[in-house]
């Protein structure tokens, strides 16, 4: 897939230049320069483009990370139990199987050069 | 033609990954709920998808044409001091979602068409609903879900209006009340067919005193539509104000499709006050409703059910699915097409209720594209953005 | 009592208890409208579909309960149960029994005491 540019509209980019030795490490760096949206269906999410380097040549990647269940549809049982609140304190997990994302965990460790967050959070409202 | 400027390629991007996040959020629960014995709903939505596709650029490019953008803005704004309008979060939402969705997101799977086909009619699109929602909505997001569940539209002075409406509900009032809002929103899904284009809800307006106020809108009467005949002796749109005891309420959440969640889910014993209005037309005078009065249009609510209900059983698939398919391909375009004046020659010009041969084609195939399609679709795939 | 399985539960109510009637097709509905309209109030509706349209006359005559095999709180057919205050349950899950050998003039008991979960039984 492509943004069909080059990601002038972006929030922010993070120039990186260093070795994520694990997913979760990724996911900790994002985690920690912005917040996700918090669908009340149950779920959480957020996108992150990668520059990375990678056999010599650079190039753009997309990461697709969530909290929750994702579709969000919880049994009777799961309804019951999960606090929606409470789900947003946890880490969160890459959407491997998801059609935004672009990475395997076989790529890590990954060099990555940039991190750019696409979407502006300033205006979000949390419930 | 007028000219305007449309989104980039990456703001359109952008605006469909979210959507792919806003869509399950919104819609995935209801992908369970099966097929409709009575009205087939899916295979509906996919038709629609042909048109919404293929023409709602040019539809909208004539919008344009006649008003400007900034009219199409002006159109948007009218929100903040109407009421009983369908220029509303869902009709707005409507705009982006079908053709990208039941449009490009499903024909694209079944590979009826590619995914980089029609991008610059998708780039129309996408500038049509981003002029709409940002000047439509007060909090500066582009989805109801980032503005914290809340569609707070309405400015101070009508705000005001409604708020010295408001009548204390005795206990018979409010089974009047309460048995008039269940009858009046189902007929507003009767009438559209099963989808929820007749309902929106706005607010949760925070009163100060300890009250939510919540603006609902039941279109009952939606007579563009040749079976809402049965309806003609109501008027357009019912609009019912009440408040709940805040201090009764965990949340009151209204999502991208007007529709309010409130937890408890059970809110009615807590409704405190309440008014009613109606509109005759979609451009009619607001005028309000005596509450001793809505037991009897009750009953009117009821006997249109039982009549549409014997109406659409007599109906063949093929004419209940081009009925339901037009209550989006015309109907989510009504409401801008009306207000910018150019409705009678979207019909007569431009041939907006004749569905596009393609949807003929395919409409024997159609539904099992939709079985196996749309539940992936409310699940948020098949959002592929474009490639340049 | 036997329980024939959960869904979810559309708004709590305590438990509710009624002559059973199955609906599958429009006709089923309408007969039901035409032929039993006054009696409409006794009777749990255990209905095939979770869409809104198909089971609306059940909804006018004000039937005493309504389950449903497929659908969600999130639906339609949620949204109008949840403002008619019929006690429902949708998208249950049929356990140990099939929806062919559920008996009509039976009585069942649903219980929507959970915020979340419904239960129902057959006496």
């Amino acid at each position: 897939m492509s943004w069909g540019g080059n990601f002038d509209l972006a929030w922010k980019k993070i120039p990186v230049g260093k070795e994520f030795k694990k997913p979760e490490e990724l996911v900790a760096f994002v985690e920690k320069e912005t917040k996700f949206y918090k669908w009340y269906s149950g779920y959480y999410s957020q996108i992150a483009v990668l520059r990375i380097k990678k056999d010599g040549s650079e190039k753009t990647v997309n990461v697709t990370l969530i909290k929750g269940k994702y579709p969000p549809m919880y049994t009777p049982e799961e309804r019951q139990k999960m606090d929606f609140d409470k789900l947003g304190e946890q880490p969160a997990n890459i959407l491997w199987d998801g059609e935004w994302n672009e990475i395997k965990p076989e790529d890590f460790p990954m060099n990555v050069m940039e991190v750019i967050l696409p979407f502006d959070m300033s205006k979000v409202i949390y419930i | 033609m007028a000219t305007f400027e449309k989104v980039s390629l990456e703001e359109l991007n952008r605006f469909v990954v979210q959507a792919s996040w806003n869509i399950p959020d919104v819609l995935s629960m209801r992908g369970t709920e099966g097929v409709n014995p009575l009205i087939p709903r899916q295979l509906y939505e996919i038709l629609s998808g042909f048109d919404s596709f293929y023409r709602w650029n040019t539809f909208e490019e004539a919008i344009i044409d006649k008003v400007g953008i900034d009219g199409v803005a002006k159109m948007a704004k009218s929100a903040h001091d109407e009421i009983g309008t369908k220029i509303n979060s869902l009709h707005i939402w409507c705009l982006l979602a079908v053709p990208f969705g039941t449009g490009r997101g499903v024909l694209g799977n079944a590979g009826i068409l590619k995914y980089s086909d029609n991008s610059d009619a998708m780039r129309t699109i996408v500038t049509f609903y981003k002029v709409l929602e940002q000047n439509f909505r007060t909090d500066g997001n582009l989805w109801t879900a980032f503005g914290g569940y809340k569609t707070q539209l309405l400015n101070d002075k009508m705000l005001g209006t409604l708020k010295n409406s408001l009548e204390p509900l005795t206990a018979k009032t409010k089974a009047s009340f309460s048995r008039f809002n269940a009858s009046g929103e189902l007929l507003a899904f009767f009438g559209h067919f099963d989808c929820r284009l007749g309902v929106s809800d706005q607010g949760p307006y925070d009163l100060g005193d300890g009250r939510l106020m919540i603006v609902r809108d039941h279109f009952v009467n939606e007579y563009h539509y040749h079976w809402t005949d049965v309806c003609e002796e109501l008027p357009y749109v019912y609009t019912l104000v009440f408040t709940v005891d805040k201090s009764k309420m965990k949340r009151w959440i209204i999502n991208d499709l007007s529709t309010s969640y409130p937890s408890p889910a059970d809110y009615q014993p807590f409704i405190t006050h309440a008014c009613v209005f109606k509109r005759d037309k979609w451009d009619s005078s607001v005028q309000k409703v005596p509450l001793g009065t809505l037991d009897k249009i009750s009953e009117q609510f009821d006997t249109c059910v039982t009549k549409l209900y014997t109406k659409f059983e007599r109906m063949c698939d093929l004419e209940k699915a081009l009925c339901g398919a037009w209550t989006y391909s015309v109907g989510m375009l009504l409401p801008f097409a009306l207000r910018a004046g150019i409705y009678e020659e979207l019909c007569d010009k431009y041939g907006m209720w004749n569905n596009i041969p393609m949807v003929f084609k395919y409409f024997y195939q159609v539904n099992d594209i939709a079985v196996a399609a749309l539940p992936k679709l409310l699940k948020g795939e098949g959002w592929v953005p474009l490639i340049p | 009592m036997q329980a024939i399985g959960t869904g979810f539960n559309v708004f709590k109510n305590g438990k509710v208890e009624g002559i059973i009637k199955k609906v599958e097709k429009p006709k089923d509905v309408s007969s039901l409208f035409i032929n039993s309209r006054n009696q409409l109030n006794k009777f749990i509706i255990v209905s095939t579909s979770g869409t809104a349209t198909f089971v609306a006359p059940m909804l006018t005559g004000g039937v005493k309960g309504m389950i449903a095999l497929t659908g969600a709180p999130e639906s339609h057919l949620g949204l109008l149960l949840r403002e008619y205050k019929i006690p429902s349950i949708m998208g249950f899950q049929l356990d140990n029994i099939k929806f062919e050998d559920i008996k009509e003039g039976a009585t069942l008991v649903m219980d929507c005491e959970d915020e979340r979960v419904g239960k129902a039984y057959i006496k």
